[in-house]
Protein backbone atom coordinates (compact mmCIF):
# COMPACT_ATOMS: atom_id res chain seq x y z
CA UNK A 1 0.00 0.00 0.00
CA UNK A 2 1.26 3.15 -0.68
CA UNK A 3 1.36 5.56 2.03
CA UNK A 4 -0.55 9.12 1.65
CA UNK A 5 1.68 12.22 1.21
CA UNK A 6 1.11 13.35 4.71
CA UNK A 7 1.90 9.96 6.16
CA UNK A 8 5.06 10.37 4.72
CA UNK A 9 5.63 14.04 5.63
CA UNK A 10 4.57 13.06 8.79
CA UNK A 11 6.98 10.25 9.39
CA UNK A 12 9.58 12.98 8.39
CA UNK A 13 8.23 15.25 11.09
CA UNK A 14 8.11 12.70 13.66
CA UNK A 15 11.86 12.05 13.31
CA UNK A 16 12.69 15.46 13.68
CA UNK A 17 10.64 15.77 16.38
CA UNK A 18 12.67 12.82 17.84
CA UNK A 19 16.06 14.39 17.10
CA UNK A 20 14.85 17.48 18.71
CA UNK A 21 13.91 15.36 21.78
CA UNK A 22 17.39 14.01 22.01
CA UNK A 23 18.67 17.52 22.13
CA UNK A 24 16.50 18.94 24.58
CA UNK A 25 17.71 15.67 27.29
CA UNK A 26 21.07 16.69 27.02
CA UNK A 27 22.24 18.47 29.79
CA UNK A 28 25.50 20.58 29.87
CA UNK A 29 25.61 19.30 33.47
CA UNK A 30 27.62 16.08 34.02
CA UNK A 31 27.13 15.39 37.17
CA UNK A 32 23.22 15.92 36.59
CA UNK A 33 21.93 12.42 37.51
CA UNK A 34 23.95 11.71 40.38
CA UNK A 35 23.18 15.08 42.05
CA UNK A 36 19.57 14.23 41.86
CA UNK A 37 19.94 10.68 42.52
CA UNK A 38 21.94 11.63 45.84
CA UNK A 39 19.52 14.45 46.86
CA UNK A 40 16.12 11.82 46.53
CA UNK A 41 18.01 9.28 48.45
CA UNK A 42 18.50 11.52 51.14
CA UNK A 43 14.94 12.64 51.11
CA UNK A 44 13.67 9.29 51.25
CA UNK A 45 16.08 8.24 54.27
CA UNK A 46 14.79 11.63 55.90
CA UNK A 47 11.48 10.80 55.48
CA UNK A 48 10.90 7.32 56.21
CA UNK A 49 8.52 6.28 58.97
CA UNK A 50 9.89 5.48 62.83
CA UNK A 51 8.99 2.25 63.70
CA UNK A 52 8.31 0.32 67.13
CA UNK A 53 9.22 -2.89 67.01
CA UNK A 54 10.61 -3.04 63.32
CA UNK A 55 7.33 -2.24 61.76
CA UNK A 56 6.19 0.94 61.06
CA UNK A 57 2.80 0.22 62.48
CA UNK A 58 1.27 3.90 63.04
CA UNK A 59 2.13 4.87 59.38
CA UNK A 60 -0.76 2.39 58.42
CA UNK A 61 -4.05 4.54 57.29
CA UNK A 62 -6.62 2.29 59.31
CA UNK A 63 -4.55 2.28 62.26
CA UNK A 64 -4.53 6.06 62.27
CA UNK A 65 -7.60 6.21 61.34
CA UNK A 66 -8.37 3.49 64.39
CA UNK A 67 -6.44 5.75 67.00
CA UNK A 68 -8.55 9.12 66.29
CA UNK A 69 -11.85 7.52 66.44
CA UNK A 70 -10.82 6.20 69.64
CA UNK A 71 -9.51 9.27 70.78
CA UNK A 72 -12.79 11.13 69.34
CA UNK A 73 -14.87 8.67 70.93
CA UNK A 74 -13.88 9.12 74.44
CA UNK A 75 -13.34 12.89 74.86
CA UNK A 76 -17.09 12.82 73.17
CA UNK A 77 -18.19 9.95 75.94
CA UNK A 78 -16.45 11.82 78.78
CA UNK A 79 -18.28 15.47 77.66
CA UNK A 80 -21.61 13.69 77.53
CA UNK A 81 -20.86 11.91 81.03
CA UNK A 82 -20.26 14.98 82.77
CA UNK A 83 -22.98 17.12 80.94
CA UNK A 84 -25.38 14.69 82.11
CA UNK A 85 -24.81 14.83 85.68
CA UNK A 86 -24.48 18.61 85.19
CA UNK A 87 -28.07 18.93 83.92
CA UNK A 88 -29.52 17.17 86.34
CA UNK A 89 -27.65 19.40 89.38
CA UNK A 90 -28.83 22.50 87.40
CA UNK A 91 -32.41 21.57 87.05
CA UNK A 92 -32.28 21.30 90.89
CA UNK A 93 -30.23 24.71 91.18
CA UNK A 94 -32.31 26.37 89.15
CA UNK A 95 -35.42 25.70 90.51
CA UNK A 96 -34.04 26.05 94.08
CA UNK A 97 -32.80 29.65 93.06
CA UNK A 98 -36.59 30.42 91.75
CA UNK A 99 -37.81 29.67 95.02
CA UNK A 100 -35.49 31.30 96.69
CA UNK A 101 -35.75 34.72 94.10
CA UNK A 102 -39.78 34.96 95.00
CA UNK A 103 -39.19 34.51 98.97
CA UNK A 104 -36.74 37.23 98.70
CA UNK A 105 -38.39 39.39 96.23
CA UNK A 106 -41.58 39.07 98.57
CA UNK A 107 -38.96 39.54 102.25
CA UNK A 108 -37.63 42.94 100.65
CA UNK A 109 -41.23 43.94 99.74
CA UNK A 110 -42.29 43.91 103.70
CA UNK A 111 -38.97 45.27 104.57
CA UNK A 112 -39.40 48.08 102.60
CA UNK A 113 -42.90 48.62 103.69
CA UNK A 114 -42.06 48.21 107.25
CA UNK A 115 -39.09 50.53 106.46
CA UNK A 116 -41.37 53.37 105.22
CA UNK A 117 -44.02 52.88 107.67
CA UNK A 118 -41.77 53.63 110.17
CA UNK A 119 -40.63 56.44 108.38
CA UNK A 120 -44.07 57.50 108.63
CA UNK A 121 -44.40 57.46 111.85
CA UNK A 122 -41.53 59.20 113.00
CA UNK A 123 -42.99 61.92 110.26
CA UNK A 124 -46.62 61.74 112.13
CA UNK A 125 -44.90 62.24 115.49
CA UNK A 126 -43.05 64.68 114.44
CA UNK A 127 -45.23 66.73 112.68
CA UNK A 128 -47.77 65.78 115.82
CA UNK A 129 -50.35 64.14 112.59
CA UNK A 130 -53.28 62.83 114.39
CA UNK A 131 -53.41 59.12 115.47
CA UNK A 132 -53.46 56.72 112.33
CA UNK A 133 -52.33 58.85 109.97
CA UNK A 134 -49.14 56.76 109.94
CA UNK A 135 -51.57 53.30 109.37
CA UNK A 136 -50.96 53.39 105.56
CA UNK A 137 -52.81 51.38 103.61
CA UNK A 138 -50.47 49.78 101.48
CA UNK A 139 -53.03 49.80 98.90
CA UNK A 140 -52.86 53.34 98.89
CA UNK A 141 -49.73 53.16 96.64
CA UNK A 142 -51.21 50.64 93.89
CA UNK A 143 -49.31 50.06 90.90
CA UNK A 144 -48.29 53.49 89.63
CA UNK A 145 -45.69 55.51 91.01
CA UNK A 146 -46.33 56.94 94.25
CA UNK A 147 -43.92 59.89 93.32
CA UNK A 148 -46.31 60.78 90.70
CA UNK A 149 -49.77 61.45 90.59
CA UNK A 150 -51.81 63.19 88.62
CA UNK A 151 -51.59 66.63 89.95
CA UNK A 152 -48.09 65.58 89.92
CA UNK A 153 -46.07 65.59 93.27
CA UNK A 154 -44.63 68.85 94.64
CA UNK A 155 -42.15 68.35 97.49
CA UNK A 156 -41.90 71.66 98.58
CA UNK A 157 -45.85 71.64 99.69
CA UNK A 158 -45.24 68.58 101.94
CA UNK B 1 24.43 -16.95 45.28
CA UNK B 2 21.23 -15.26 46.24
CA UNK B 3 21.30 -11.67 46.12
CA UNK B 4 20.31 -9.36 48.36
CA UNK B 5 19.04 -6.74 45.94
CA UNK B 6 17.56 -6.42 42.66
CA UNK B 7 19.84 -6.25 39.60
CA UNK B 8 18.78 -3.50 37.72
CA UNK B 9 18.68 -2.87 33.94
CA UNK B 10 21.65 -0.92 32.93
CA UNK B 11 20.30 1.81 30.61
CA UNK B 12 16.43 3.03 29.79
CA UNK B 13 14.83 2.04 27.28
CA UNK B 14 14.53 3.81 24.31
CA UNK B 15 10.71 5.50 22.86
CA UNK B 16 8.80 4.75 26.58
CA UNK B 17 9.01 2.89 29.38
CA UNK B 18 8.34 -0.75 28.79
CA UNK B 19 9.04 -1.86 32.07
CA UNK B 20 7.82 -4.84 33.48
CA UNK B 21 5.50 -3.73 36.77
CA UNK B 22 7.27 -6.19 38.72
CA UNK B 23 10.52 -5.47 37.33
CA UNK B 24 9.71 -1.60 38.20
CA UNK B 25 8.11 -2.12 41.40
CA UNK B 26 11.11 -3.91 42.62
CA UNK B 27 13.21 -0.50 42.03
CA UNK B 28 10.63 1.59 43.48
CA UNK B 29 10.42 -0.60 46.79
CA UNK B 30 14.07 -0.24 47.34
CA UNK B 31 13.80 3.50 46.63
CA UNK B 32 11.21 4.20 48.88
CA UNK B 33 13.95 3.03 51.76
CA UNK B 34 16.61 5.59 50.57
CA UNK B 35 18.79 2.81 48.35
CA UNK B 36 21.17 4.80 46.86
CA UNK B 37 21.77 2.17 43.85
CA UNK B 38 17.84 2.18 43.28
CA UNK B 39 17.52 6.04 42.62
CA UNK B 40 20.34 6.05 40.23
CA UNK B 41 18.43 3.36 38.32
CA UNK B 42 15.14 5.95 38.25
CA UNK B 43 17.07 8.76 37.87
CA UNK B 44 18.81 7.37 34.65
CA UNK B 45 15.64 5.76 33.51
CA UNK B 46 13.49 8.66 33.82
CA UNK B 47 15.41 12.18 34.55
CA UNK B 48 16.48 13.63 31.37
CA UNK B 49 13.18 12.79 29.98
CA UNK B 50 11.65 15.11 32.79
CA UNK B 51 14.24 17.78 32.11
CA UNK B 52 13.18 18.15 28.79
CA UNK B 53 10.05 18.46 29.46
CA UNK B 54 10.90 21.35 31.82
CA UNK B 55 13.55 22.80 29.47
CA UNK B 56 11.13 22.41 26.29
CA UNK B 57 8.27 24.92 28.60
CA UNK B 58 10.71 27.05 30.79
CA UNK B 59 13.97 27.85 27.91
CA UNK B 60 16.11 27.71 31.26
CA UNK B 61 18.34 24.58 31.68
CA UNK B 62 19.40 25.78 35.17
CA UNK B 63 15.26 26.18 36.13
CA UNK B 64 14.86 22.79 34.02
CA UNK B 65 17.58 20.82 36.23
CA UNK B 66 16.20 22.64 39.91
CA UNK B 67 12.62 21.46 38.66
CA UNK B 68 13.75 17.86 38.12
CA UNK B 69 15.57 17.56 41.13
CA UNK B 70 12.22 19.08 43.11
CA UNK B 71 10.37 16.60 40.96
CA UNK B 72 12.38 13.33 42.45
CA UNK B 73 12.66 15.06 45.84
CA UNK B 74 9.06 15.04 45.74
CA UNK B 75 8.59 11.43 44.39
CA UNK B 76 11.19 10.61 47.13
CA UNK B 77 8.82 11.88 50.15
CA UNK B 78 6.04 10.47 48.58
CA UNK B 79 7.35 7.12 48.47
CA UNK B 80 9.02 6.77 52.03
CA UNK B 81 6.04 8.22 53.76
CA UNK B 82 3.60 5.67 52.46
CA UNK B 83 6.17 2.77 54.23
CA UNK B 84 5.96 -0.05 51.82
CA UNK B 85 2.49 0.52 51.07
CA UNK B 86 2.94 1.48 47.21
CA UNK B 87 1.97 -1.33 44.51
CA UNK B 88 3.45 -0.78 40.99
CA UNK B 89 0.46 -1.35 38.99
CA UNK B 90 1.62 0.35 35.77
CA UNK B 91 1.20 3.83 36.77
CA UNK B 92 4.38 5.12 37.87
CA UNK B 93 5.27 7.23 34.59
CA UNK B 94 1.92 9.03 34.92
CA UNK B 95 2.58 9.25 38.35
CA UNK B 96 5.86 11.02 38.30
CA UNK B 97 4.98 12.86 34.69
CA UNK B 98 2.49 14.60 37.05
CA UNK B 99 3.92 15.61 39.38
CA UNK B 100 6.46 17.15 37.04
CA UNK B 101 3.79 18.95 34.72
CA UNK B 102 2.55 20.45 38.00
CA UNK B 103 6.12 21.97 39.14
CA UNK B 104 6.63 23.50 35.62
CA UNK B 105 3.71 25.08 35.41
CA UNK B 106 3.64 26.50 38.94
CA UNK B 107 7.25 27.91 37.52
CA UNK B 108 5.73 29.26 34.21
CA UNK B 109 3.22 31.13 35.69
CA UNK B 110 5.31 33.11 38.47
CA UNK B 111 7.89 33.71 34.96
CA UNK B 112 4.47 35.29 33.96
CA UNK B 113 4.29 37.62 36.82
CA UNK B 114 7.64 38.73 36.23
CA UNK B 115 9.54 39.88 33.66
CA UNK B 116 12.38 37.95 32.21
CA UNK B 117 15.64 39.23 31.19
CA UNK B 118 15.97 39.47 27.22
CA UNK B 119 18.82 36.98 27.54
CA UNK B 120 16.39 34.20 28.59
CA UNK B 121 14.18 34.78 26.36
CA UNK B 122 15.27 32.52 23.16
CA UNK B 123 17.20 29.62 23.44
CA UNK B 124 19.32 28.02 25.90
CA UNK B 125 20.96 30.14 28.92
CA UNK B 126 24.54 30.30 28.08
CA UNK B 127 25.08 26.31 27.40
CA UNK B 128 27.99 25.29 24.84
CA UNK B 129 25.55 23.17 23.27
CA UNK B 130 24.19 26.62 22.49
CA UNK B 131 27.60 28.45 21.56
CA UNK B 132 27.97 25.72 19.11
CA UNK B 133 24.04 26.00 17.46
CA UNK B 134 24.69 29.80 16.52
CA UNK B 135 22.97 29.76 13.78
CA UNK B 136 19.62 28.74 13.60
CA UNK B 137 18.91 25.17 12.48
CA UNK B 138 15.97 23.61 11.09
CA UNK B 139 15.71 21.96 14.92
CA UNK B 140 15.92 25.27 16.41
CA UNK B 141 13.03 26.06 13.82
CA UNK B 142 11.09 23.20 14.41
CA UNK B 143 11.12 24.20 18.33
CA UNK B 144 9.83 27.82 17.60
CA UNK B 145 7.14 26.22 15.16
CA UNK B 146 6.62 23.73 18.43
CA UNK B 147 6.06 27.06 21.15
CA UNK B 148 3.24 28.03 18.35
CA UNK B 149 0.88 25.08 18.37
CA UNK B 150 -1.54 25.30 21.28
CA UNK B 151 -1.11 24.14 24.36
CA UNK B 152 -3.07 21.09 24.23
CA UNK B 153 -1.36 20.29 20.79
CA UNK B 154 1.71 21.31 22.21
CA UNK B 155 1.35 18.53 25.54
CA UNK B 156 1.40 15.57 23.19
CA UNK B 157 4.03 16.04 21.15
CA UNK B 158 6.09 17.36 23.78
CA UNK B 159 5.63 14.08 25.57
CA UNK B 160 5.55 11.99 22.99
CA UNK B 161 9.17 13.27 21.60
CA UNK B 162 10.82 14.87 24.42
CA UNK B 163 9.77 12.95 27.62
CA UNK B 164 9.70 9.82 25.42
CA UNK B 165 6.31 8.97 26.75
CA UNK B 166 3.92 6.37 24.92
CA UNK B 167 -0.08 7.47 23.89
CA UNK B 168 -0.85 4.98 26.56
CA UNK B 169 0.74 6.53 29.28
CA UNK B 170 -0.03 9.73 28.28
CA UNK B 171 -3.66 8.88 28.20
CA UNK B 172 -3.12 8.11 31.84
CA UNK B 173 -1.41 10.92 32.95
CA UNK B 174 -3.94 13.00 30.92
CA UNK B 175 -6.64 11.34 31.89
CA UNK B 176 -8.01 11.25 28.20
CA UNK B 177 -8.84 8.42 25.65
CA UNK B 178 -5.88 7.16 23.80
CA UNK B 179 -7.99 7.97 20.76
CA UNK B 180 -8.70 11.80 21.46
CA UNK B 181 -4.64 11.74 22.08
CA UNK B 182 -4.06 9.99 18.45
CA UNK B 183 -6.07 12.35 16.88
CA UNK B 184 -4.79 15.53 18.68
CA UNK B 185 -1.41 14.13 18.02
CA UNK B 186 -1.75 13.93 14.15
CA UNK B 187 -3.56 17.51 14.06
CA UNK B 188 -0.73 19.07 16.07
CA UNK B 189 2.12 17.44 13.38
CA UNK B 190 -0.29 19.27 10.62
CA UNK B 191 -0.29 22.69 12.54
CA UNK B 192 3.63 22.01 12.90
CA UNK B 193 3.92 21.59 9.03
CA UNK B 194 2.01 24.86 8.14
CA UNK B 195 3.82 26.84 10.45
CA UNK B 196 7.51 25.36 9.22
CA UNK B 197 6.10 26.54 5.72
CA UNK B 198 5.30 29.36 6.51
CA UNK B 199 8.51 30.15 8.52
CA UNK B 200 10.36 28.85 5.21
CA UNK B 201 8.38 31.06 3.12
CA UNK B 202 8.83 34.05 5.22
CA UNK B 203 12.89 33.25 5.43
CA UNK B 204 12.80 33.01 1.53
CA UNK B 205 11.29 36.35 1.32
CA UNK B 206 13.86 38.16 3.67
CA UNK B 207 16.90 36.53 2.00
CA UNK B 208 15.30 37.42 -1.68
CA UNK B 209 14.83 41.30 -0.46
Amino acid sequence: MTPRPDQHDDRKLELMLDRLGERERATPNASFEARIAAAAADAATQTAPRTLGGAAWFQRTWVRLAAAIAIVGGIGMATLMVRTGNVATNTQTIARAEELAVELDAWMTEMEAQSQLGLLADASEELELPAGWGDLDLDFWGDDDPVMGSSGWDLESF
Amino acid sequence: MPHARPQFAAHAPAGGDPSPPRELGAIVAQAAKGDQAAWSELVTRYGRRVYAMAKSRLRDHEAAEDITQGVFVTLAEKLASQAGAYQEVGRFEAYLFRIAMNRVRDEARKRKRRPTPLSLQEGDTGTPQAAEHAARDDLDELRAALAQLPDPDRRVVELRHLSQMSFKAIADLLQEPMGTLLARHHRALKKLRQVLENQTKTNMQETGD
